[in-house]
């Protein structure tokens, strides 16, 4: 509780009235004295018993049934003041850090009567995808006679989960329109579509070539009779592994990778589910699964993975003049051993933790583990992993991965979200910083080398990649 | 018991009429006296509390030019201070940081502050007195005459004790306004 200026104006002149009292020889000021104390002393416990009889009822509510990032959603707060003194004050409610007021206003001069409801709506805008928490009512209330106020945080903290952009939903429902993805090869489970063949190339005729597959266009022009040829479409069951660790979800000047990675889960497993492939995804961080959907298809099955990608992570910015290093990348192929990480001045039990949890080779925690589960459900049939990951805390899941799909006979899709583009989009300032990308690129390319050398696909991609690009690249190199 | 603006007129007006009948009638006190009544009284029926508050002031300071004290150990003059100067002060100040609120103002003689008020206005009127007889009990040989510094003192004291003693209390919190965290339903 503080004095407002107006208190403080009747302490001072109670004071001088004191002051007044002993300099003049004066009693009749030491009764003016005792007599402003009194109100100040009346003001004070009457301002205290309202305040711990206030009893206020906030209801907060989200107008919107979903809430994208960079869209405007409107919130509505009611009051009620069940008590029987009026309060007096300035309403207030807090905006999380990352949000931003749009039209009307968050904050009201009120007074709200004894047993009465008062309202105000306002429409923010949450800058990014994410959770975010809209806290408590603040009320910066006055005693009614004007000498007191006092800050109250009254009613629950709001926690709201924005979406990604809804352009990416647009993006991907577009994407899934225009783009085909194709698997040459036959499936257990054949398409369900009404085309199951897909036109592949043109041929000279061969005797016992079926008359409806003949080129009759070409024979006028060339005089000679061309055949199409055409290629079994089936499906085939895709499972989309998101990595988010934290150095996926530290931002520095650039792009957010799990920002990036979520619109590019989203936008193919549209254009997936879109051309009949069952498809899955699973959410994973340095310790576990945060969340998983198992492949699918039917009319849900895309929201059931917007569903899960709605618990990633949010991204880290971290704050200016704290920014945080990323790893080293000349120091990655050697990582420090626990045993020498574990001290004191690191924390030892929260490296205990990590240790134990490393010793106890848990099956679901990495990739490999993730596969060899999904592999030894799938009864043989073949499948294809996407991983979109930054490859810094899952690079030995994901080569160990990659072999056990070679040794199964499923596929894999490596998306590496290259570090060194999404953290910077200038030159380099300075020499160690040139040696610095140039050894990550080195180590990208060994990488690519090891995961190529196991039969799995590799993409190199940054922030300016799109969803469209990355199909078509596999298109060209998946069909064969 | 609700108390509109023009009930609170009329308290102030028997408050400055007590003032005045038992003050001496100087200029200079008539003049702070007046000035004070009238800032005061525009100031409450405008609804303007910087107006009222500077003319409860102007209007203290006349009351207490108006009543000449001799000595706090007199009941007659105590009484004259209590009702001359106190009891006038006490309304026309409630009566000034009042002036903005709307509606009428309850007053309750039964809730808590008013009676912490009453008990902290006796202790500290009496307090002169009371200490004299303290000081004839404890020590019966020493003379009982206080001089006015003496007295004032005394009183100044025991104010300032009270004050620390009744503004330390900070509120307690209803339970139930603790924060708590509740998810926004959201429907995919």
């Amino acid at each position: 509780m503080r004095v407002t200026p107006l208190g403080n104006f009747v302490l001072i002149f109670c004071v001088s009235a004191a002051l007044a009292s002993i300099l003049f020889l004066n009693l009749s000021w030491v009764i003016v004295t005792l007599s402003t104390a009194g109100l100040f002393i009346f003001a004070r416990s009457k301002f205290v018993a309202e305040i711990e009889s206030t009893n206020l009822d906030v209801e907060r509510s989200i107008l919107d049934q979903m809430v994208f990032a960079q869209e405007p959603v409107a919130v509505k707060v009611s009051i009620i003041n069940k008590d029987v003194n009026p309060v007096y004050g300035t309403i207030e409610d807090i905006l999380p850090e990352g949000a931003e007021l749009v039209t009307g206003t968050n904050r009201m001069a009120a007074t709200l009567k004894p047993r009465t409801l008062e309202t105000f709506s306002y429409t923010v805008r949450f800058l990014r995808r994410g959770d975010h928490k809209i806290g408590s009512l603040k009320i910066e209330r006055a005693d009614p006679l004007g000498l007191f106020a006092e800050e109250q945080l009254v009613g629950k903290t709001t926690s709201v989960n924005a979406h990604t952009k809804k352009d990416s939903f647009d993006a991907a429902r577009k994407i899934g329109l225009r783009e085909h993805f194709e698997f040459a090869g036959v499936s257990r489970m054949p398409a369900i579509v009404l085309r199951e063949q897909e036109f592949d190339s043109i041929r000279e005729y061969v005797p016992g070539d079926k008359a409806r597959d003949i080129l009759w266009k070409a024979y006028p022009k060339y005089g000679r009779l061309l055949t199409k040829t055409y290629i079994k479409e089936g499906s085939l069951q895709t499972l989309i592994l998101m990595d988010c660790g934290r150095s996926m979800r530290i931002s520095g000047h650039g792009a957010s990778k799990i920002d990036h990675a979520v619109d590019l889960s989203m936008q193919l497993s549209n254009v997936l589910i879109g051309n009949y492939h069952p498809t899955g995804i699973a959410i994973f961080d340095e310790v576990s699964i945060i969340d998983k959907s198992d492949p699918a298809l039917g009319k849900h099955q895309f929201e059931n993975i917007v569903r899960v990608l709605r618990k990633a992570p949010e991204t880290i910015r971290p704050t200016p003049g704290k920014e945080e290093e990323a790893e080293n990348p000349a120091a990655a192929s050697a990582p420090p051993s626990l045993s020498r990480a574990i001290s004191r001045e690191n924390g030892e039990g929260f490296l205990t933790a990590v240790a134990s949890i490393k010793r106890q080779r848990s099956k679901t925690v990495s990739v490999d583990g993730i596969i060899k589960s999904t592999v030894a459900k799938g009864k043989g049939q073949e499948r294809l992993f996407i991983v979109i990951s930054d490859l810094v805390s899952c690079r030995d899941g994901v080569i160990a991965g990659a072999r056990i799909c070679q040794r199964t006979g499923n596929r894999m899709l490596v998306i590496h979200t290259y570090d060194g583009w999404y953290k910077r989009d200038t030159l380099p300032g300075s020499v160690d910083e040139a040696e610095g990308m140039y050894q990550q690129m080195i180590d990208s390319r060994r990488l690519e080398a090891a995961l190529r050398s196991l039969d799995a696909s590799y993409m190199r991609i940054g922030p300016a990649d799109t969803a469209p690009r990355i199909v078509r690249s596999v298109r060209r190199g998946m069909a064969k | 018991m609700n108390i509109d603006k023009r009930g609170m007129t009329i308290a102030l007006g028997l408050a400055i009429l007590a003032t005045l009948s038992l003050g001496q009638m100087s200029a200079l006190a008539i003049l702070a006296i007046s000035v004070g009544a009238l800032l005061l009284v525009v100031g409450l029926w405008v609804s303007y509390r910087p107006a009222s508050v500077f003319g409860f002031m102007t209007l203290a300071i006349g009351s207490g030019i108006a009543v000449d004290l001799n000595s706090l150990n007199e009941f007659s003059t105590l009484m004259s201070a209590l009702v001359g100067i106190l009891a006038p002060v006490y309304i026309a100040g409630l009566v000034a940081l009042s002036s903005e609120i709307e509606g009428p103002v309850e007053v309750s003689v039964r809730n808590r502050p008013t009676l912490i008020i009453i008990a902290y206005t006796v202790i500290c009127a009496f307090s002169v007195p009371i200490a004299s007889v303290l000081v004839g009990l404890t020590a019966p040989n020493m003379s009982t005459h206080i001089t006015m510094i003496t007295e004032a003192a005394i009183m100044l004291l025991v104010i300032a004790i009270a004050v620390i003693l009744l503004t330390a209390r900070t509120p307690k919190m209803r339970p139930e306004e603790s924060s708590q965290e509740e998810a926004a339903t959201e429907q995919a």
